[in-house]
Formats: structure tokens, sequence, C-alpha cells
């Protein structure tokens, strides 16, 4: 019990006390733009009552969905290849030159995609030489959804390569000696066996483009805006803290429900 | 005449520089218990997966039923292997797992349900049958592996060491379980162990292996009392080995000069041998008798007796292990029965240090030409096999 205090005041601090504050402030007011402690529901009738917020909190959602999936999709065949398809030593190297884009600052990187994006970008540049384009990338989901993989793939490809060379081979060996061809054996063996780890990498996708503003900030347009951007326009314009804190109430709730929801399903166990 | 079920033809491996398996040659016939025997590292493991189709020979080809199956993917083939780790799949439960090989062949739900259950019924697990694999004591685990690689009804069934990880009482019965299966099924069982009491208990022929070559194919009882080599002898069985070389050829007794002195022995079955040539004399350690200093000369007289003294005396259960060193310092060990032991030295209290006589008959000396056994005693062998090995 001892050892745990430390634990246990670093989260009430850190985590349940700002968490609890900004409850608190979602019940605030706003008057001459300043903000009045109070307890009212105004600012949740407010944003609930407003078509932009529910129109913005779907369009967050179906977003990060999309990420979730590309990154899962886009990742598996990598880690795959990681996992299985070359030597322990390729894979540690492999695995180190996927953790070097965290060692710059995830807006850089995106800035970068601007150069590369844009009407008149590199890409376009060399698509013009073919007779094709220009294509517009810049402010659109397209773009968002670059800047999404640009912050969640090299982690999503790490947590899975993690998990499934982890798993037990003796049980692939199993399943083809049973009769699975290739990809029954990737279906009924490798995606159960290695399920937590997908799973994880799932929904540190969907948490982390859910709440990123810089992809469709910068990469998007931001029209129509997400969650993220609707808590920066509303702090911004009159000074609405409160009416900031609802959204960003709803979005932790959903988080939580979205997280919850995941580690369950990764270890659920059969009857 | 038909070709046998299985046969290895000239059947390399090699992985890398190594070579795990070398010229292999030999057959198992359908409705064969085989057990491949050998210490770790002899290729027995690699046999057998050759056989599965987990990996390829390097030359040389593999005929199943006559066909060759050199390049028949694993997943092609109905040889279901046994794994030693089991290999249960843990996201599946007992009976999902049973019913993974019939999944794999497109079978209709109901009626895989309908198999999976009848192998259930059959090893006595049917009650846990919806029960996830990790909830199950070893021997169940054992019984579910069983079933899951013999639902598909395969011609050959592998096994992979599948109960080194069971304790003694439940590898005797899980032996019993094996062996009245292969009957009933009369299917052909390749069993890979490194345990003699296994093999023995229940193959009909045992493949002795070291190295990647076949020291030895025989019945139990043929590898038992007649090795091939010195490293079958040593390997095999509880038997005292000496080296020597022929110094007399004489009324078809051969007179050997060893370590301990001059040991007699028969013959029989050796009639290329000559004067000079240098032998292994293998001696089961239940040849052997001790008689007390003052017993009378019971011993005959072609029969060899030494002086000795014991070293060591170990009781398991009814069998008792005795070491005696001779007088030139050379260990033999001797297995008896507590009673035969109890008759022989009836006015003697056996102790540490004791001096008796060590005798036994000439017949039961074996002969092991030397010639066969030259590489297994090179110095630069890796590892130098012990002069005494326990079964």
């Amino acid at each position: 019990m001892t050892w745990r205090l430390p634990v246990i005041v670093w989260q009430l601090l850190f985590f349940v006390g700002p968490l609890l504050f900004m409850i608190a402030m979602s019940f605030f007011l706003v008057k001459n733009y300043r903000m009045v402690e109070a307890f009212e529901m105004t600012s949740w009738i407010k944003m609930f009552g407003k078509g932009y917020f529910w129109d913005s909190y779907f369009f967050t959602l179906a977003l990060a969905a999309w990420a979730t999936i590309v990154a899962t999709c886009v990742a598996f065949p990598a880690a795959f290849g990681l996992a299985f398809k070359v030597s322990d030593g390729t894979r540690r190297w492999i695995i180190f030159l996927l953790i070097i884009p965290f060692f710059t600052s995830y807006l850089v990187r995106t800035f970068s995609w601007y150069v590369i994006l844009a009407e008149s970008g590199v890409i376009n540049n060399i698509l013009g030489y073919i007779g094709l384009g220009p294509y517009t990338m810049l402010n659109t989901r397209f773009g968002t959804m670059v800047g999404y993989m640009t912050l969640t793939l090299p982690l999503v490809i790490i947590l899975q390569t993690l998990s499934m060379a982890n798993v037990d081979k003796n049980l692939i060996e199993a399943a083809q000696n049973l009769g699975a061809g290739r990809f029954q054996v990737i279906c009924k063996v490798i995606i159960p066996s290695a399920k937590v780890g997908l799973i994880i990498g799932a929904v540190f996708c969907f948490i982390l483009s859910f709440g990123d503003f810089v992809a469709p900030y910068y990469l998007g347009g931001s029209k129509p805006p997400t969650l993220s951007i609707l808590i920066i326009d509303t702090t911004k314009s009159g000074q609405q803290w409160p009416r900031a804190a609802v959204v960003a109430v709803m979005m932790t709730t959903t988080l939580m429900i979205v997280a919850f929801t995941a580690i369950k399903l990764a270890y659920s166990k059969k009857t | 005449m038909s070709e046998p079920q299985i046969v290895f033809e000239n059947v390399i491996k090699r992985f890398g520089d190594t070579v795990a398996v070398d010229k292999m040659n030999f057959s198992i016939e359908q409705g064969e218990f085989l057990t491949i025997m050998g210490s770790s590292g002899c290729g027995k493991t690699t046999t057998l997966r050759m056989l599965a189709g987990l990996e390829t020979p390097s030359e040389g080809e593999i005929r199943l039923a006559g066909k060759r199956i050199n390049e028949i993917k694993p997943s092609d083939r109905n040889t279901p292997l046994v794994w030693q780790s089991l290999a249960l799949f843990p996201f599946l439960n007992v009976v999902e797992n049973v019913e993974f090989g019939l999944k794999m062949r497109s079978i209709q739900s109901h009626d895989r349900k309908q198999r999976a259950m009848k192998w259930l019924e059959r090893m006595e697990i049917s009650e846990f049958a919806n029960r996830p694999v990790a909830q199950l004591s070893g021997g169940q685990r054992q019984r579910v592996a069983l079933a899951r690689a013999l639902v598909t009804e395969p011609p050959v069934l592998l096994l992979d060491e599948p109960l080194s990880a069971l304790d003694a009482n439940l590898v005797v019965r899980m032996q019993g379980v094996l062996s009245r299966l292969q009957k009933e099924l009369g299917i052909t069982f390749v069993y890979v162990t490194h345990s003699q009491s296994e093999a023995f208990a229940m193959a009909d022929r045992v493949v002795i292996m070291s190295q990647g070559l076949i020291e030895q194919i025989g019945t139990p009882k043929q590898v038992f009392r007649e090795p091939a080599t010195r490293f079958v002898a040593e390997f095999v069985g509880s038997n005292n080995i000496l080296t020597g070389i022929i110094s007399k050829i004489e009324n078809r007794k051969l007179h050997v000069d060893t370590e301990i002195g001059l040991v007699i022995a028969d013959q029989s079955g050796h009639d290329d041998l000559a004067t000079g040539n240098p032998v292994d004399i293998v001696i089961s350690a239940d040849r052997l008798n001790l008689y007390s200093l003052d017993s009378p000369d019971e011993a005959d007289s072609s029969s060899n007796k030494y002086r000795c003294k014991l070293v060591s005396e170990e009781f398991i259960g009814a069998i008792v292990t005795l070491l005696v060193e001779t007088e030139n310092g050379t260990e033999l060990k001797i297995q008896k029965q507590q009673k035969d032991l109890d008759k022989d030295l009836s006015n003697v209290n056996l102790e540490t240090g004791q001096q008796l006589w060590v005798s036994w008959p000439g017949e039961s000396v074996y002969i092991v030409p030397a010639k066969q056994s030259a590489k297994f005693v090179s110095p630069n062998s890796p590892t130098c096999p012990p002069t005494f090995s326990t079964g």
C-alpha cells in the first residue's frame, strides 16, 4: 500500500484534479468576457442544442475511425513482414528506424507534408511530368488522413510487430500441419494470437487521431472543424471556456468508452 | 510386393553448414509403431519434421504410400504431429481445437462438431469440450492434442516427445493410452523421444540416431541385447563397456585383453574376427553376478571372474544398482533384483569397501567389432560419452 501512495498522489494531482476542474468549468458562466464560477447547465444546453457541435462530433468520430481502419490495414502487412519475414537483427533495426520520426516534432513533420502535397508541390510536379494533375491534396480529408498517418502509423506498426513477433511459432506450424493454408494461418492463428497488440495499436491510433488538431487544421483546412478545432474556435471567440470544457468532457468521455470497450474486447476470454 | 508405407531414400538435411540428417535410408511399414531415439541434436526431430513437411530435405526422397512427398506443402499432407509443447490454440476452447483440422478441410459445422465430440469421448475428455484449454491438466491437454491430431483420420501420426512435460506416473498411463490407441486404429505411429523407457514400452521397432546418422534399427530387444555399435550400447540400457584386443581364439571362445584383464567371450556370430582385432565388449549390468570371497567356486571355469570392491549401492524399488571397482580401478555396474542379490550374498553384510567377486558367464558377453565404433570414441568427438549409460 505504501508503495502505491506516490502513484495515487500523482494520479490525483495531474489527472483526477484537472479532470474535475474541467468538469466543474463546464458549468461556469461567462459574463462580460469573464468567466464566473457557477453551477448552471447553460453551456451544456447551448452546445447540445447546436447542430454544428453534433456535426463536428460525428465528423471527428468518423475521421478517427477511418484513420484507425486505414492505419491498422496499412500497418498489418508491414508488421507481418517484420514479424515473420526478416531476421531478428533486421527487425531490431527497422523498429529503431520507426522510432526516429518521434525525434522531431509532429508539427514539423506535418509542415513538411505541405511542401510535398501542395498544388505546386513535389508530388504534383512529378505527376506533371507524365501529364497528370495537378491534384488538390491540401485542405482535403485526404490531407487530414496523411497527417493522421504521420502521427500514428509508426506507433501502430511497432505495436503490431511486437505482438506478432511474440506469436508462438509452434502454433503456426501446428495450424499448417492441420491443413491450414497461408491465408487461414493469418486469420485463424496469427490474428487471434496477436489480438491484444492489434487492438491496442488501433486504440492508440483512434485516441491520437480523435484528439489531434494539427492534421485537420493544417492539412485538412479545418473545414468542417473537428472537435479539437472547435475547442480552439470556441475559446478564441468570446472566451467561451465553459463551452470548450463541454466539448472536452464529451471527448474525454468518448475516448474512455472506446478505450474501455476495446481493452475489454482485447482481453475477452473464451468461456 | 508393394513398397512400405514410408520410405526415406538417401535423405540429407543441411542447415547452413551443419548436417542435421545424413544419408538416411529406412522404411516404415503400415501400422507400425516406430520410435526414433537419440540424444538432443541427433536429427530425430528433423526427421519427423521432414515427414510432416515442416522441413524440406536438401537431398534424397521421402515417399509416403509410394508417392514422393518432398515438395508437398505441410497443409496438403495428412500427417498430423503431436507437438512436445502440444501447441494447442489458447484462443480456442477444447472442442474448437479438435475441430480445427476439419474446419481447414471445409467440413460442415454440424459434421465437424460430431466428429470432434466422438474423439473427445474416445479420449474420455468430452466433459471438458467447452472449457478453455488453459483450465485443463497436463494429461487432459495431452488427450486434446491427440484428439486434434487424429480427428482427420490420418494414415500416419507423428509424435515429437509428447510425454516429456508430464510427471512420471502420467507418462506410464499415457504410454498405455498411446499403445492401445495405435493398435485399435491400426495406423502408423512415428514417435520421437530421448527416453529409452518410452521407446521400449511402446515401439515395435526402434531407430537409434546419433549425429545425423542411423546407428541401429531393430526391435527394442535387439537394440537392447545386441547393440550394433558402441554408441548404441552406451545409449541404450545399462551396459558395461570394455575395450580390448583379441589375443587368442580357442574353441570358438575369444580371449580379449581389456582394461580389467582377460575376458572370455563366445565367438558366435563373429566368425570374421581374428587375433589382433580391436573389439568392444558389452556386458549388460543385469548379467553380472556378485559373490562373497569365501563362497564356494560356483562360477564355472570358462566364466569371467574378477576381484572387486563395492563402491556404492542404490535402491530403486525392487532393483538394486551396485557400483564396484576392479583391482585396477575400472568401475562396473551391476543391476540385480533385491531377492536375487540376497540369495547370492546371503552370508555377507554389504557395506562400502567390501571385497567381493564379480563374474559373468561367457555367453552373456556381447562383442562389437571396434571398426564400426571407431568414430564414436575418437578424441575430437564433441561429447565424450560416459562409460556407463543408465536407462
